[in-house]
C-alpha cells in the first residue's frame, strides 16, 4: 500500500512528496465539458470505461457531467465490485466469466446491481446460465465481436447464433452486441500507422451495425450496440445504430492518445525527484517503473525543455540533459513525467492527488486498483 | 486493493484467478543454496526486500542462513514496511533527498540500524543537518558506479572527499562503499566470473583510496543475483545484495541452481479459434516492460502471443490442447516488477494453499 505523507490541502503541489500521481483539475474539467457536452448532442451516449483510472470519485465525476448512459464500463469483476461499493448501479464488464468462484460473485453482484456481462463463446454462455439459474437471477449478456486484427471474438453469422441461444436460454438475457477497435494497446506492439489505426477504429463501427441489421431482420431485439475505447469517438457516436460509447482515456490523457486529440488536455501527471546528477548529461529520478508503468512506452519529462526520458530501470528514471538545461536540472529538483499509458501508471498507485493552480485541492482514492480478478 | 484469502487446503484448481502464487518448495530450496553458499565465508547475503515486499520472506532467509542478519531495500517507505515487520538492519540502496523523506529516514533510524547510499556532498550535508535536528545517527555507504551508468561517483577521488566529509560531519557514521553490477544477456559461469569481478574491482578500488587516507569501513556491498557466487570468492566484499534469486525470473533462467518461485495462474475463457486461448491475466498484472513476454509453464505447444490490459493470447501448437476453464502458470521477465503490482501473495505446496500472505510494501514509492 503507498504510504505518502498527506499533506493539508492548499499546500503547494511541490511540496508533494515523490514520486506521486497528480491530476490538473482544471484539465480534467475541460476534458469531462468537452466530451460530455458533446455526447449531450450525439446519437449514442457515452458509457465511461473507468478502468482506465480506477478511481470511483472520477467515475462519479463522469456520470454528473451529462451525455452518458447513466453507468459504467470496467475490464474485470473485482472492478465492477469496487464501483457497485462505491455506489454505480449500472455496470457493464467488458470481460466474461466461467469458472465456478467467478460466475458466483457475478451472480451475487447482479443481484445487487445493474450488470452487464460479455460472452463470445457457446460455453461461457452455458456455464452462465447454470449458474444463474442456480442463483435463481437473470444475467444480463452483450455479444462480443471480434476484429481481425484482434484475431479473436466472433464474425456476424456467429454473434447471431450466439444471441438466438441468449434468447433461448431462460436464466440469459440478450443485450445486444459489442465490439473493440485498435488501437488497444498490445504486446507486442502492433507496427501500424496512423492511417491503419483510422481505418481499424472504422471497421467495428460498419461490422456493428451490419450485425445489427442481422439480428433485427432475424426477429432478435438489439437494445444495446456498443463501441470500445476509440480514437473515434466522435464517428463512433454518431455512426447508425451505434447506442453508446465505451471511452475512458478522455478523462485524464496520456501521453499516447494526446495526438489524437488536440481539443483535450493531458490531466495527468507523475511528480518525481532527481535523486542523482552523477555526470554533466545525467540525471537519476525517483519514479522507475514501479511508480510509472512502462509496458507500452516511456513517460515524457513536460516540465523543462532539453530533457528527454532514455529508459527506466525498477526504482529510477535515467533522464539525458541538453546542454541548455544541464544547469537547471539539479539534486532534490522536482519534475513532471506525463505517463505514455495511463492504465498502467494509475494501477500503481492507491490515491491521486487532485491539484488547481498549483495547489493540492483533493486525494482521490484509486480504490479498483490491482482487482485482476 | 486486492483481497482474496482462500482456505489453507484449497487445491490450486479450485483457486479465483488470476492469482500471484509462490512455489514454497522452489523459494525454500533457493534460500538453503543461499544459506550453503554463505555458511563459511566472510561475505554474506544482504536479500534485497525490493523483490519481496514482505518481511516474512526476508525472515524467512535469514533463518535459513547465510546472511548478515539484515536486508536492504530501495525505498523508505518499504524500509519502514520491514522494521514495522521485525528487521532491524536496513541498507537503503538509494539516495534520500528532500526534507520530508529524509525526516522519515531519521525517524526510522532510531528504531534500527539503518544505512543509506550517497553519491554527493550536498546530500550528504542534509542528511546530517536533519539527523541533528531529530538526534538521530544514520550510516551511509558511498555508490559507486560500476557498470550501471546509473547513480554513484565515477572516480575514486570522489569517493574520498565523501567518505571525509561524512567522517567530520555530525549525526552521521561512515559505513562503507556499495555498487550494483549489470551484465546484459545470458552469461556462462565464466563470463560471470571475470566480468563480475572486473566490475565489483571498480568499487573495491574506491575501498582502497578510503583506506589510503586513514578512514575505516565495515561494509563493502556490492554484488547480486548474477554475482552472487563471485561476490562470495572476492577478498573485501562483505556483502551481497541480491534480490531476484528469491523468485526467480525467466531472465536469470541460465543459473539453474535457483528455481522459479513466483508465477501467476491463470484461466482460459475463451477460444476463438482452435489454436487460440485467451486467458484472463493481461498486462497489468503480469508487466512486460522491454516487450518480454510470459511464459508459460510446462505445457509444451503452448506459447504467449500477446499481452492486453486484462487478457493473455495464447497460441497453441496442438488445435484445440486448451479449452475454457483450463488454468496456466506464467513466469515472469521481471519478477519484482510484477511482484510490485500485487498486494497477496499465495503460498503454495505440491499444489495446495499453505499461506496467504500481504504484500505490505506494495506501493511504497516513497
Amino acid at each position: 500500500m503507498e504510504r505518502p505523507i498527506f499533506k493539508p490541502l492548499g499546500t503547494p503541489v511541490a511540496e508533494l512528496d515523490t514520486p506521486s500521481l497528480v491530476v490538473e483539475l482544471d484539465a480534467l474539467e475541460h476534458n469531462l465539458s468537452a466530451v460530455h457536452t458533446f455526447f449531450q448532442q450525439a446519437t449514442a451516449k457515452l458509457r465511461p470505461l473507468v478502468s482506465t483510472h480506477c478511481c470511483p470519485t472520477l467515475a462519479h465525476q463522469q456520470l454528473a457531467a451529462g451525455g452518458t448512459v447513466g453507468g459504467v464500463a470496467v475490464m474485470t469483476l473485482g472492478q465492477a465490485e469496487v464501483f457497485a461499493a462505491y455506489g454505480c448501479r449500472d455496470i457493464t464488464i467488458a470481460n466474461t466469466a466461467v469458472t465456478p468462484a467467478k460466475l458466483r460473485r457475478l451472480c451475487a453482484l447482479a443481484r445487487q446491481s445493474d450488470i452487464t456481462v460479455v460472452a463470445d463463446h457457446p460455453t461461457q454462455l452455458q456455464r452462465m446460465a447454470e449458474a444463474a439459474k442456480d442463483q435463481e437471477i437473470l444475467l444480463r449478456v452483450l455479444v462480443q465481436m471480434g476484429t481481425d486484427a484482434q484475431q479473436s471474438g466472433l464474425a456476424s453469422a456467429a454473434a447471431v447464433a450466439l444471441a438466438q441461444t441468449i434468447e433461448q436460454t431462460p436464466a440469459l438475457t440478450f443485450a445486444g452486441i459489442t465490439a473493440s477497435p485498435m488501437p488497444m494497446p498490445t504486446i507486442p506492439f502492433a507496427d501500424v500507422t496512423d492511417a491503419d489505426v483510422t481505418a481499424m477504429s472504422r471497421q467495428p463501427l460498419q461490422q456493428l451495425a451490419d450485425a445489427r441489421k442481422v439480428l433485427e431482420s432475424a426477429g432478435i431485439e438489439v437494445q444495446v450496440v456498443s463501441v470500445g475505447e476509440t480514437i473515434l469517438y466522435e464517428e463512433a457516436a454518431n455512426f447508425a445504430g451505434v447506442t453508446e460509447v465505451m471511452a475512458g482515456m478522455y478523462a485524464l490523457l496520456d501521453a499516447h492518445y494526446a495526438p489524437y486529440w488536440p481539443h483535450l488536455k493531458p490531466a495527468v501527471h507523475v511528480l518525481t525527484t532527481v535523486t542523482s546528477r552523477p555526470e554533466p548529461t545525467l540525471a537519476i529520478t525517483d519514479a522507475g517503473q514501479k511508480a510509472v508503468g512502462i509496458d507500452l512506452g516511456l513517460p515524457q519529462v513536460t516540465s523543462l525543455a532539453g530533457v528527454e526520458t532514455t529508459g527506466l530501470s525498477a526504482e529510477h528514471c535515467r533522464l539525458r540533459l541538453d546542454a541548455s538545461a544541464q544547469a537547471a536540472v539539479k539534486i532534490g529538483q522536482k519534475l513532471w513525467l506525463r505517463p505514455w499509458d495511463l492504465g498502467t501508471c494509475t494501477n500503481l498507485y492507491d490515491l491521486m492527488w487532485g491539484v488547481r493552480q498549483g495547489r493540492i485541492e483533493a486525494s482521490w482514492p484509486i480504490a479498483a486498483r490491482g482487482q485482476y480478478r | 486493493m486486492e483481497t482474496y484469502r482462500p482456505n489453507i487446503g484449497t487445491p490450486i484448481a479450485e483457486l479465483d484467478t488470476p492469482c500471484l502464487l509462490v512455489d514454497l518448495d522452489a523459494v525454500e530450496h533457493n534460500f538453503r543454496h543461499i544459506a550453503e553458499t554463505y555458511r563459511d565465508t566472510t561475505c554474506k547475503m544482504r536479500t534485497h526486500v525490493k523483490n519481496l515486499k514482505t518481511p516474512i520472506l526476508a525472515h524467512m532467509q535469514m533463518r535459513a542462513g547465510g546472511t548478515v542478519g539484515g536486508i536492504c531495500a530501495a525505498k523508505v517507505a518499504e524500509a519502514e514496511v520491514m522494521v514495522e515487520g521485525g528487521i532491524d538492519d536496513i541498507l537503503i540502496a538509494n539516495q534520500i533527498v528532500g526534507r520530508d523523506k529524509i525526516a522519515r529516514l531519521c525517524a526510522l533510524a532510531k528504531q534500527a540500524d539503518v544505512k543509506v547510499a550517497v553519491d554527493d556532498a550536498q546530500n550528504l550535508r542534509d542528511l546530517s543537518d536533519m539527523a541533528q535536528q531529530h538526534d538521530a545517527n544514520i550510516g551511509v555507504v558511498i555508490e559507486v558506479d560500476t557498470s550501471m551508468s546509473r547513480a554513484g561517483i565515477r572516480e575514486a577521488a570522489q569517493g574520498v572527499a565523501l567518505a571525509q566529509l561524512a567522517t567530520t560531519l555530525p549525526g552521521i557514521t561512515f559505513r562503507g562503499v556499495m555498487s550494483h553490477q549489470t551484465l546484459p544477456g545470458r552469461p556462462d559461469k565464466a563470463t560471470r566470473q571475470v566480468e563480475g569481478r572486473r566490475y565489483m574491482q571498480r568499487c573495491l578500488e574506491v575501498k582502497t583510496a578510503i583506506e589510503a587516507v586513514g578512514i575505516s569501513m565495515d561494509i563493502v556491498s556490492t554484488g547480486e543475483t548474477w554475482t552472487y557466487d563471485v561476490a562470495a570468492d572476492l577478498p573485501g566484499v562483505t556483502e551481497v545484495e541480491g534480490g531476484t534469486y528469491a523468485l526467480m525470473s525467466t531472465a536469470y533462467d541460465y543459473m539453474d541452481e535457483f528455481q522459479l518461485a513466483a508465477k501467476v495462474l491463470g484461466t482460459v475463457i475463451s477460444t476463438p479459434r482452435p489454436d487460440m486461448a485467451i486467458g484472463d491475466v493481461g498486462l497489468r498484472a503480469l508487466a512486460s516492460p522491454g516487450g518480454v513476454l510470459p511464459r508459460v509453464e510446462s505445457m509444451p505447444g503452448v506459447t504467449v502471443e500477446a499481452l492486453h490490459e486484462a487478457h493473455i493470447v495464447l497460441r497453441t501448437d496442438d488445435a484445440a490442447s486448451l479449452r475454457i476453464g483450463d488454468q496456466f502458470l506464467l513466469h515472469s521477465g521481471q519478477q519484482d516488477i510484477m511482484v510490485s503490482r500485487w498486494d497477496q501473495m499465495i503460498a503454495v505446496r505440491q499444489g495446495v494453499v499453505e499461506a496467504v500472505w500481504d504484500l505490505p510494501a506494495r506501493g511504497c514509492h516513497h
